[in-house]
């Protein structure tokens, strides 16, 4: 990435509706030609933030600079950004082709120049044939296709994209996502996506922006956020997470207590004073189930108690369970209560593997991230 | 979890920039606020202002209507009025309700043509209906002298009926006949809204039908039951063409205005009774408002509409229903068709159309018809087109939202305002060249209007406002919402996509308003029959003068042409529709 200034910066933005906050003091660049994504839960802000930057809201306070213009004061019409909607807003008494045309015809381009750039668009997207079909006539997926090519069409700066795979089935979903991505990357657009769909942001975004509650909790790449979450939300609104709560260990090394079996944890453990509470966390696919019984450190003993077959791998629900339900096994920890999810290869062998069997667990080191509980 | 922390925000006041296309949609808006300001509100205070006034001006607080309530012949008006509002209103609701029920629920035969014949009265105004009725009932009505002695002459004995038309009975036959399409529309537009999934559950439940009626059906149907009660009690309340021609001695209040004001040329007693006459329905108006507030959307996106399948017994019952109501609707109607080519009733039973030659008679004649027409035709007209984009302007303007609150409320107050009230309220502010306000005098720079076709034109359109408007408010809330929001994106102007989107879609509702407008500046006779002048008489006027006259054969003829006209403007109207269905509206078709 180029440390050249950003396309667009959010300063200070906050929104109040009444005296409900929308957006609390959001500040946010957004680099030429990377694709982006607002992440979050229904309420969270990532809609209004959109809406602010298109200039369809005005801010209660903050500023929105674009291209090194302040445009916080433009209405949408002075501003320079395509947008698709959920629900497209395709003009439904428009063929395709005129649905496209409507913004090259506002700037009163010539006839030619007009047609010509449709049929790129056309092309660009997919639509060839469709030309003359009214979007009534069109799938899901096409009418997306549509609003994409006439949001595209007068060559925007920025395009906002708020939801648009929402309304479609999984499948159509799953395609779009990748050609969505491939034609943003090139084209290089600058482009702003609003989701709720933690996988969508995952898979085709450059950069996430996760919010709650009205503010930005984090901003990172999508291994980052995935891989480091920044807090408890983060961690639980993107993939899966085991949370056990802890308490922190004064010692040489990171220790907490967790249910009666202490843990070693990342250095990032022993700068917090001993005897705070800590919520320690572990995404499934780092719970590593031990077929050979090495002994290893952080290896626990777990019943299983539920199994969920998914096709390519098994989902284990895995107990911790008080030192009764399994017979001790050299020192390896027990534990009481806390539950556990881990992934188990449904091609590996799974002969031990069954509703009520013991199984030992082991929880990297590594892989461990310790969230201080707050106040 | 962390509190919140309000950060300290340097709150700048953040005006957007004006560009010329919102500087123009922002005026635009602005001449909505004041053509209602104009239409609606300001009238009124004139009107007020005169029931507080003696003949001269002078202010005497409410003399006016404590001497209302000690006129003997008078006070009783009010209560006269009320009762009658009140059996109308009951029985209105209750026939058009099991006539609703009988369109949506059953299975009966030849739905379209009982729908088409319980909306006729709408097509003919009310003083028409109230013509058909003494054609019937009169004292040589056709069913008072037993078939014109026909029966007689059959049966060998008397078999006339004598029911005591003239008075509280011909009233609320009349008011019954003009309520009941009215009550029907809100009903039939509530027992569409079933959902059936709600009645395959209720059956699956083993409930029985009954109380699949009173869980399911009842509940559905409450607010446009509670909707058409004050629909109806306030149309029959300050209607003035039926209790006109069959309320003989019996007193209501719209008669007794009309007297006060064209008899007695009393203004301010007219004033006073229009304020009485406007009390009871503003209060049924708040009501209805605070009751339809609590309504939720009664159909979810995903209801499946209601199928009714056939019952033998149901449906035999429904048909029975419905064609003993059409008949009479029918009857009443024939009747004034009748009358109008019957050569000298009940004497000459000839048929003439002698009748439709109004230079004998007074009214107007001929020339009041093609007023009327032509009334319409504006009405129509501008009506659709000031309507619609007052409704755009208001529904889709981004801020101004004290302006537009306002202009929304404006557009509500015109249902709760009586055709007689709006005609006497125009008169005390277009008619005088200056304006006294208290000891302030201002030339009056609407007077131009006076007794020219624009007031009647704009009475007409304020009169019918309120529908209108909701019609289009709806239209335009069907619409996606990010139209606008697309369009500014792509740099096209407001009035670019409204021309090019949002009337193309919203054509079927724009027609409907005009079509709306047409036959009720067609029929109406309480808005205008005080802001006519002698050189523009009107055709539903001249019913009046006609009638008023004992010319009632030339009464009935020219209500026969009204009905005609408005019938025929529907029929041209549904014709041309589907036309226009088939070329412009081809979007809608899926492939």
């Amino acid at each position: 990435m180029t440390q050249a200034s950003p396309y667009l910066q959010i300063r200070h933005v906050n929104k109040f509706f009444g005296k409900v906050a929308a957006l609390n003091d959001v500040s946010l660049d957004v680099r030429e030609g990377e694709f982006l994504f607002l992440l979050g839960p229904s309420g969270c802000g990532k809609t209004t933030l959109l809406r602010i930057i298109a200039g369809l809201e005005e801010p209660s306070a903050g500023q929105v600079i674009q291209a090194g213009v302040d445009v916080t004061r433009l209405p949408p019409s002075r501003r320079d950004f395509g947008i698709v909607f959920q629900s497209y807003a395709l003009f439904p008494n428009l063929t395709v082709a005129q649905n496209i045309a409507y913004g090259l015809e506002s700037r009163r381009l010539p006839r030619a120049q007009v047609a010509a750039r449709v049929r790129e668009m056309v092309r660009l997207v997919g639509l060839e044939g469709y030309e003359m079909r009214y979007p009534a006539q069109l799938s899901g997926g096409q009418q997306q296709r549509v609003a994409l090519a006439r949001a595209l069409a007068i060559s925007p700066g920025l395009l906002l994209l708020d939801e648009p795979l929402s309304a479609l089935d999984a499948r159509v979903r799953a395609r779009l996502r990748l050609e969505v991505a491939a034609l943003q990357r090139r084209l290089g657009v600058t482009t702003i996506m609003v989701t709720h769909d933690q996988e969508e942001a995952l898979t085709m975004a450059d950069r996430i922006v996760v919010m709650e509650g009205g503010r930005i909790v984090q901003i990172g790449t999508p291994r980052e956020v995935y891989r480091a979450p920044a807090t408890p939300f983060v961690a639980d609104f993107v993939g899966l997470m085991n949370f056990l709560p802890g308490v922190v260990v004064a010692g040489r090394v990171a220790q907490v207590q967790c249910g009666g079996a202490l843990l070693h944890t990342p250095a990032s453990a022993a700068s917090l004073p001993s005897g705070s509470r800590v919520t320690v966390a572990i995404r499934p696919e780092d719970v590593r189930i031990l077929h050979d019984g090495l002994d290893m450190i952080n290896v626990v003993e777990a019943r299983v108690h539920e199994i969920e077959f998914l096709g390519p791998f098994q989902r284990l629900h895995l107990q911790l369970p008080k030192r009764e339900d399994c017979p001790p096994r050299s020192d390896r920890q027990q534990w009481s209560g806390l539950q556990l999810t881990a992934y188990l290869d449904a091609a590996g062998p799974i002969k031990t593997v069954y509703p009520g069997a013991c199984l030992s667990v082991h929880l990297p080191v590594e892989a461990l991230r310790i969230y201080p509980e707050s106040a | 979890m962390r509190a919140i922390a309000r950060p300290r925000l340097r709150l700048q006041h953040i005006g957007q920039v004006w560009t010329g296309e919102q500087k123009l949609q922002y005026g635009l808006a602005g001449l909505v606020f004041l053509w209602l300001l104009i239409g609606v509100a300001l009238p009124l205070a004139p009107l007020v202002g005169r029931s507080l006034s003696d003949a001269e001006g002078a202010f005497v607080g409410p003399a006016n209507f404590v001497r209302y309530f000690q006129t003997p012949g008078l006070a009783w008006s009010f209560g006269n009025s009320l009762l009658v509002a009140a059996i109308t209103t009951f029985l209105a609701v209750a026939l058009a309700f099991g006539y609703a029920y009988a369109l949506s629920r059953t299975a009966m035969p030849a739905k379209g043509f009982f729908r088409a014949v319980a909306m006729l009265p709408l097509y003919a105004p009310t003083l028409a209906l109230g013509i058909g009725l003494v054609y019937l009932f009169g004292n040589k009505g056709l069913v008072t002298t037993g078939f014109l002695g026909l029966g007689e002459q059959l049966l060998g004995r008397a078999v006339g009926w004598n029911i005591g038309l003239y008075g509280p009975t011909g009233i609320i036959l009349g008011e019954l006949l003009y309520c009941f399409p009215q009550a029907l529309v809100i009903l039939v537009v509530a027992a569409s809204l079933a959902d059936a999934r709600l009645y395959e559950a209720s059956q699956a439940l083993g409930a029985s039908s009954l109380r699949t009626f009173w869980t399911v059906t009842l509940p559905t149907l409450r607010y446009g039951l509670i909707s058409a009660i004050f629909v109806c009690f306030i149309l029959a309340f300050t209607d003035f063409g039926v209790p006109k021609v069959v309320g003989g001695n019996f007193n209501v209040l719209a008669t007794d205005i009309y007297k006060q004001v064209i008899g007695q040329q009393n203004f301010s007693m007219g004033a006073a009774i229009s304020i009485l006459l406007l009390t009871p329905t503003v209060v049924a108006f708040v009501l209805d408002r605070l009751v339809q507030r609590r309504q939720v959307a009664a159909l979810t996106t995903r209801a499946v509409p209601y199928r009714p399948r056939p019952t033998r017994r149901a449906d035999l019952l429904a048909t029975i229903y419905c064609s003993l109501i059409a008949a009479a609707i029918l009857i009443v109607v024939g009747a004034v068709f009748f009358a109008a080519v019957v050569n000298v009733w009940p004497y000459n039973l000839q048929l003439t159309l002698r009748h439709f030659d109004f230079r004998t008679v007074g009214g107007g004649g001929a020339a009041a018809f093609w007023n009327s027409i032509r009334m319409a035709l504006y009405t129509a007209v501008i009506g659709a087109a000031v309507t619609f984009g007052s409704a755009y302007l208001i529904e889709k303007t981004r801020g101004l939202r004290l302006l537009r609150g306002a202009a929304y409320f404006l557009s509500m107050i015109p249902m709760a305002l009586p055709g007689l009230v709006i005609g006497l309220a125009y008169i005390f502010f277009f008619n005088p060249r200056v304006w006294m306000i208290g000891p302030l005098a201002a030339p009056n720079p609407f007077n131009f209007l006076y007794g020219t076709m624009g007031i009647l034109v704009l009475a007409n359109i304020v009169h019918f406002y309120t529908v209108s408007f909701m019609t289009a408010t709806t239209a335009l809330k069907q619409l996606d919402p990010e139209f606008e929001a697309v369009s500014a994106s792509l740099r096209a102007p407001f009035y670019r996509t409204f021309w090019h989107i949002t009337v193309p879609l919203c054509l079927p509702a724009l027609l409907e308003i005009a079509m709306y407008y047409f036959v009720n500046a067609m029929v109406t006779v309480s808005a205008v029959i005080f802001l006519y002048t002698p050189n523009l008489r009107l055709a539903a006027v001249a019913i009046v003068n006609m009638d008023d006259a004992g010319d009632t054969a030339a009464a009935a003829a020219m209500s026969a042409l009204v009905i005609l006209t408005s019938v025929g403007a529907r029929l041209l109207y549904e014709a041309a529709s589907r036309q226009l269905q088939r070329r412009t509206q081809q979007w809608r078709v899926r492939e």
